[in-house]
């Protein structure tokens, strides 16, 4: 039949690309549905090689664009070197019913292309903590079931990191890890001498500091320490779908990639009591055409995956594919990144460092670990890098002339940043849903989002706030000055849940292999199947999911099951 | 084997379509291409800016990297309709102050008259900021300033030769002994 294909998989950013990867491997012929315009590896990237002054405004925005784009503009990585891979406000609205900056990236690769390229393992602590301490749902699996798909995808991705021996940050397969500085060492030291609990370690990140024979053969090669990644990286040094799943998918033959397919909804079949395939609308045509698969798996980034099921309705489903227990798009949770602290050191002007580190000093979650000690829920984990300060301090002087100049031309004293990635409780009352009246350009309803912080995420805020300046003043630091950004939830671009997983279909939307309870042939292996945000990065965790649960639909499929 | 990889995606990108494009300077050199400014307001920009961040032995200054073309296109494109308010004001001002103090126009003053200005200019942002409140919109000065040295430090001149630019490090290193060189541009 035209049209038709073993799977299909809606979305090719990060958790996409692995799917296809994974599917493409075992031999099922894919379809790869993406809503925007194709991306490929090295051509695709125009402003790689540029230096800051090829940029008209040295790579910041007209102040045009900004005013007519708020929320894209809010973020840090949009500017005139990468404002091509991210989408413009007016592009594809939503209703903000309460402040929500929704990041997105619509092409081949998605936001793989601009993460930030943090790759923590949860912890036993990060499933076990919601349901222990009564803020969040059951995990229907635990550490040890994803222990060796973290393994799976560490090795192909690619991960600079050190073996630690944490039990609050597992190791994982390691190629070498970034360095610290002589003061984020000082730091570390102090931190470690005055806390038993807590072991500041160079974070992980998925940059090839030595590639290997697996990461050679995706034609990636060593990362250059320039840390331009946004732009799409001309050397393969960072993980993205366009470097690595999906080329990787491509060769073996199995892979067709649609760009430019916008999903409307996936089309249930009452008979046979499954879904059938998706109906996608032509993003330039806006002509309707309808694809067939066994197996479909939704990766169309955290609230679009929302989005999608919501808009999935049917007989058998009048509120959104499997929605039996009506929680869809509820428990939506994201990571508090208002806390910030900086201050500045003196000493080791001695030293200076060399090339563009992509990663910081982490510092894995202490709070709640072993029980609910605090009086707050959940857990944060802090980042910090300490760098010598540069021409800017010069603005605030009052100087200028030749001594000015050759003064702010070298490095001046040293600088901490430092801040939280904290945990937010997944509520119900945190949710999206379809506009009833407002459609986008494509006639799909518009989602608005309801999503905000509450009272934990303040108490959690001043515990990094005193915990993070204590722990600076310790180490001998100056100025140590706090400060909350008070941004919007979403700008942290860690959205999650929606359509989370749990072992129980009535208080839960997938499965513990995250096929939807009430529809098995349908897979979200997203953001949105998150039953909990913990403190460490998500994205290798989305990575994990999906191979995993790419896998087990290989055997489900190969067995006739599905 | 590592370098080989790292080259090859090199060449593939030199052969393909991300060669550099023409340097955007070209605009610059139309006499006022920016509707907000006059005919010579890119050399007195230049002239202060030049003033503030000198040719130093081995680097250029601020005028030699046109930082007085970038002031205009960046004052134009990418300051908000209040920061660019005050900036035209203040540009106005001192325009007319130089015109009231010296009766001839800056680019013919003597360096130390320049550096009285300029000096003048810091007095005045520092008798801004004392009686600042939080919210309150910043000093001309201080626009001009910030503009000067992100132009100036973000230009090829500056950024090879006032500070150390190495687009590919290639690798990193956590510490490195320092004893007085450049900072790094990136």
């Amino acid at each position: 039949m035209e049209n038709t294909f073993d799977v299909i998989v809606i979305g090719s950013g990060i958790s996409g690309g692995w799917a296809a990867k994974e599917f493409c491997e075992k031999g099922m012929k894919t379809l790869v549905l993406e809503r925007g315009r194709d991306v490929k590896h090295l051509e695709d990237y125009p402003t790689a090689l540029k230096n800051p002054w090829d940029f008209e405004h040295r790579n910041q925005m007209p102040h045009q664009v900004r005013e007519a784009n708020p929320i894209v503009s809010r973020c840090y990585a949009f500017g005139e070197a990468t404002e091509h891979f991210f989408l413009k406000d007016t592009e594809h609205p939503y209703i903000q019913e309460k402040p929500f900056d929704w990041i997105r990236g619509y092409q081949v690769g998605g936001k793989s292309l601009l993460w930030a390229r943090q790759v923590q393992r949860w912890s036993k602590f990060d499933f076990e903590m919601p349901a222990r301490d009564g803020f969040g749902a059951e995990w229907p699996i635990s550490y040890d079931d994803l222990a060796e798909w973290y393994s799976h995808v560490e090795t192909f991705v690619g991960i600079s990191g050190n073996k630690d021996g944490l039990e609050t940050l597992p190791d994982g397969e390691f190629l070498p890890p970034w360095e610290m500085n002589a003061v984020e060492k000082h730091i570390q030291s102090a931190i470690k001498e005055n806390y038993k609990d807590r072991y500041p370690i160079i974070g992980r990140c998925a940059h090839l500091t030595e590639p290997k024979e697996v990461h050679l053969e995706q034609g990636r090669g060593q990362c250059q320490a320039r840390n331009l990644c946004e732009r799409g990286c001309p050397f393969g040094g960072y993980f993205s779908s366009n470097s690595s799943t999906i080329p990787w998918a491509e060769k073996t033959g199995n892979l067709t990639l649609q760009p430019d397919s916008v999903v409307h909804s996936i089309i249930y079949d009452e008979a046979l009591g499954k879904a059938k395939g998706v109906r996608v609308i032509n993003r330039l045509t806006k002509e309707t055409t309808e694809y067939f698969a066994r197996v479909i798996f939704l990766n169309a980034s955290t609230l679009n995956s929302n989005l999608i099921l919501l808009n999935s309705r049917s007989e058998r489903f009048p509120n959104g594919l499997g929605n039996d227990s009506g929680l869809l798009g509820k428990y939506i949770a994201f990571h508090n990144y208002r806390g910030e602290i900086s201050a500045t050191y003196k000493g080791h002007e001695d030293t200076y460092y060399f090339g563009r580190r992509p990663t910081a000093v982490m510092l894995p979650n202490f709070r709640n670990v072993y029980q609910n000690d605090m009086p707050f829920k959940g857990g944060y984990q802090i980042h910090f890098t300490a760098t010598r300060k540069s021409w800017q301090r010069g603005i605030a002087s009052d100087q200028f002339g030749v001594d000015f100049k050759e003064s702010i031309s070298k490095p001046g004293d040293w600088s901490i940043y430092m801040m939280a990635q904290a945990e937010t409780v997944p509520k119900e009352k945190s949710h999206v849903r379809l506009s009833t009246t407002e459609v986008d350009e494509w006639g799909i309803p518009q989602l608005i989002t309801s999503v905000d912080y509450d009272k934990n995420d303040e108490l959690l805020l001043q515990d990094f706030f005193k915990q993070g300046s204590d722990m600076l003043e310790k180490a001998g630091c100056e100025n140590i000055t706090t400060r909350d950004t008070g941004q919007a939830p979403g700008l942290d671009i860690h959205e999650m849940g929606g359509v989370r997983m749990g072992p129980d279909p009535e208080t839960s939307l997938l499965n513990k292999w995250n096929q939807l309870h009430a529809c098995n042939n349908v897979f979200v292996t997203d953001g949105a199947c998150m039953s909990s945000t913990g403190s460490h990065n998500p994205s290798l965790t989305f990575m994990a999911l999906t191979a995993r649960a790419a896998n087990f639909a290989v055997v489900e499929m190969k067995k006739g099951a599905l | 084997m590592k370098r080989r990889a790292a080259l090859s995606s090199l060449s593939v990108i030199a052969g393909g379509s991300l060669l550099l494009p023409p340097v955007l300077s070209g605009c610059e050199t139309a006499d006022h291409p920016y509707a907000l400014f006059n005919r010579g307001d890119t050399q007195l920009l230049n002239d202060i800016a030049e003033t503030i961040i000198p040719e130093t032995p081995g680097s250029p200054g601020a005028k030699a990297a046109n930082v007085g073309g970038f002031i205009q296109r960046y004052v134009t494109n990418c300051f908000s309709p209040i920061d660019q308010k005050i900036f035209l004001d203040g540009f106005a001002n001192l325009k007319a102050e130089i015109d009231k103090n010296f009766g001839k126009r800056f680019t013919s003053l003597s360096s130390a008259e320049k550096v009285d200005v300029v000096r003048g200019l810091e007095n005045q942002r520092t008798e801004h900021q004392r009686n600042a409140i939080p919210g309150t919109p910043p000093n001309f000065y201080h626009l001009l300033k910030s503009t000067i040295l992100f132009g100036y430090f973000t230009s090829e001149q500056g950024a090879t030769t006032a500070l150390r630019y190495v687009p590919v490090p290639g690798e990193q290193k956590g510490i490195i002994p320092y004893n007085g060189e450049k900072a790094w541009a990136l």
